[in-house]
């Protein structure tokens, strides 16, 4: 904090006038001798001069030049905390495209933190190693294989186990936004959980409607868009993917979803990254935070070439 | 009820002079000869008698340009050239000020407020209201790009209230405003402003600016918030309430109602009222509006009486402290409270703030 050297001067400028006016102030009314009582009357007013410059300075505000810079500064300061988040099969494109976010965010002066929101696991340790130790998880390949379908009482456990995890974790993160002003930008959400705790378990109750209210609930002050791709064009762009029915059993899920709780869906199959981007910010209501943005990069780049 | 009053002779003179000028202002037909009162200035024109009028046309944001339809004494206009180039100079740079707004902000949602489209209207400044923030960022960034200087207001402003200057193309001076306020106290929402926007023309050039009825709020208000109505404003709320349908008055009267400012409204639309009848012959604000005023604003009866006891109207005609500080800062309270306690302290402060400052300036009468 940049300390105002006229502000101080007028603090302590207020401070001793003030603290040597109510002593003469107290000597005038509790004193009977008449002369003292004048004395003091003229005393207050000779230090009500220092009292009004103090205040003055206090108050006083020049008409100060400023950047633009420093108005957008001031600007990403005052408003509220955005919570964005991206859903979707691996390799649709949200991670890349949180980061183009984020980095526009961030030129703009947001405070901005990316977290990744797939694994959740914080009390469900013990649950997900006497998983492995009933042999429920197993590893195929360079895959981890969770087949808790198998136990119908242990599915049912670790899921609400899981999901409590990330309410937990969701929690946390929304309090440390509210006391830090994050803008927060969440790779993957309580869907993403969802897709997956189906996958593993095969449980309906994931899918009943008061879940699926739970899940708006959680979701409520957050945009989420759900990215969505071609599975093929998945497995190209991410190697270690599962297999195409797999993708394709997921997607399905995604899209029943996003359906229940009406969330935008965008298809990242063909379309070039810089026209996805552009969609995935009109879908989050920030187009015109970007045209900001392009202003600004034209201004520096102008700058920097010295036109 | 108001019979007995007398309309200022420097009134009318500028109006028979902007009548001489560009034929109209308003269509009403004059009930006074107003061609005979410049004929009698013009007889009398006299360097004394034409300092007093530029000062008074200086107090009701006029230009001394006018003087030279009213005073053909060579001599006496030659000692005021200077003055009065000075101020043409300042029209013309407000010209330009418009051109490069309207060629430099084309990408940016704003609209000119606080415009007096009236013929000799001296404007010192530019006043561009902004659709949000982001828009005025956006300005704010692309007016210094273009080379203007960007500076933030004094104690009590708004922390986005921005004034640009020095810019490439003159020396006129943009103030950016983020929100309908004066001061810091907001009268409109922004949108409420905006969705009246049109594209209108003002000295050639195609401006975006809010439609009638929502520019005749915005005039009134300002006008009520520093303590007094000027001539060029007086004239130029008279244009436009002949322009604005009945329903639409409605609409200001609801916004008024929201805001707390119909107190402003009501007591511009009498003083509106009163000129127009005085000079062309009739109201020119519809009767049902007033009484509708009078059934929604509760110190109607003070505004009444204040208009009452003015014998004649002289320009800039100052509001009294008493009902345009002290009950409109206790009414504007009770209203803004609604909106929050931030809303309603700025307000009061806003009007203190004008208030306490015109006293400093000597322009107002004590409480």
């Amino acid at each position: 904090m940049r300390i105002r050297i006229d502000k101080l001067i007028g603090w302590i400028l207020v401070v001793i006038s003030l603290s040597i006016i109510s002593i003469f102030l107290n000597l005038f009314l509790f004193t009977d001798l008449i002369v003292i009582k004048i004395m003091s009357l003229i005393s207050i007013l000779i230090f009500s001069f220092p009292l009004m410059i103090g205040t003055k300075l206090i108050i006083y505000e020049p008409v100060n030049r400023v950047s633009a810079e420093i108005l957008l500064r001031h600007y990403s300061g005052k408003v509220k905390p955005m919570c964005i988040s991206f859903s979707g099969i691996d390799g649709a494109g949200k991670t890349t495209h949180l980061y183009m976010l984020s980095k526009v965010l961030k030129d703009l002066g947001f405070k901005t933190q990316i977290f990744w929101m797939r694994w959740p696991a914080f009390t469900s340790y013990p649950l997900l190693l006497l998983g492995k130790l009933i042999g429920l998880t197993s590893r195929k390949g360079n895959f981890i294989e969770h087949k808790y379908y198998l136990n119908k009482a242990f599915s049912k456990v670790i899921s609400l186990s899981l999901i409590h995890d990330f309410v937990l974790r969701y929690a946390s993160l929304k309090i440390l936004q509210k006391l830090l002003r994050w803008s927060l930008l969440l790779d993957r959400n309580i869907l993403d959980l969802v897709v997956d705790l189906h996958i593993w378990t095969r449980e309906r109750l994931l899918f009943s409607p008061l879940f699926i209210h739970l899940y708006g609930i959680l979701l409520k002050d957050c945009t989420v868009i759900v990215f969505d791709v071609d599975e093929r064009t998945a497995l190209l762009r991410k190697k270690d993917t599962f297999d195409v029915p797999y993708l394709r059993a997921k997607r399905k899920l995604y899209s029943l979803l996003s359906k229940l709780l009406s969330l935008h869906t965008i298809d990242t199959t063909q379309s070039d990254i810089h026209l996805t981007f552009t969609s995935v910010v009109g879908n989050l209501g920030l187009q015109r935070l970007l045209e900001l943005y392009v202003l600004i990069k034209t201004k520096k780049t102008s700058t920097k070439n010295g036109v | 009820m108001n019979d007995h009053i007398t309309i200022d002779d420097f009134a009318l003179i500028v109006l028979s002079a902007i009548a001489m000028h560009k034929n109209v202002i308003f269509s009403g037909k004059s009930s006074i000869t107003l061609e005979s009162k410049v004929t009698s200035l013009s007889e009398t024109c006299s360097k004394t008698s034409i300092s007093k009028l530029i000062t008074k046309l200086h107090l009701n944001s006029l230009s001394s340009e006018l003087i030279k339809g009213v005073c053909e004494n060579s001599d006496v206009l030659n000692h005021f050239i200077p003055l009065i180039s000075k101020d043409a100079n300042k029209r013309l740079q407000r010209i330009r000020g418009l051109n490069f707004v309207n060629k430099v902000l084309r990408n940016v949602n704003y609209m000119l407020i606080k415009d007096l489209d009236i013929p000799f209207a001296l404007l010192s400044d530019l006043d561009l209201l902004l659709y949000d923030y982001i828009e005025l960022l956006k300005a704010a960034i692309t007016l210094e790009n273009e080379g203007c200087s960007i500076y933030k207001f004094r104690l009590l402003a708004h922390p986005f209230k921005v004034m640009a200057t020095n810019c490439k193309d003159g020396t006129f001076e943009i103030d950016l405003y983020p929100h309908p306020m004066w001061i810091r106290r907001i009268v409109a929402f922004n949108d409420e402003v905006f969705k009246t926007k049109y594209f209108g023309i003002r000295y050639g050039i195609e401006v975006p600016l809010p439609a009638p009825p929502m520019d005749f709020y915005l005039a009134a208000t300002h006008a009520w918030s520093h303590l007094r109505l000027t001539l060029a404003e007086t004239l130029y709320l008279l244009k436009l309430s002949e322009s604005i349908k009945e329903e639409d008055w409605f609409q200001i009267l609801e916004i008024a109602h929201e805001w707390g400012t119909l107190d402003s409204i009501y007591t511009v639309s009498l003083v509106v009222n009163t000129f127009s009848s005085k000079v062309y012959g009739y109201s020119v604000i519809p009767e049902e509006i007033i009484k509708e005023m009078k059934k929604k604003y509760v110190l109607r009866g003070k505004a009444e009486k204040w208009l009452y006891s003015i014998k004649r109207m002289e320009f800039p005609i100052r509001f009294p402290a008493s009902l345009a500080v002290f009950y409109s800062s206790l009414y504007g309270f009770q209203v803004l409270w609604k909106k929050g306690l931030m809303s309603a302290l700025y307000g009061v402060l806003s009007t203190y703030l004008s208030y306490s400052s015109n006293l400093f300036l000597k322009k107002q009468d004590s409480i």
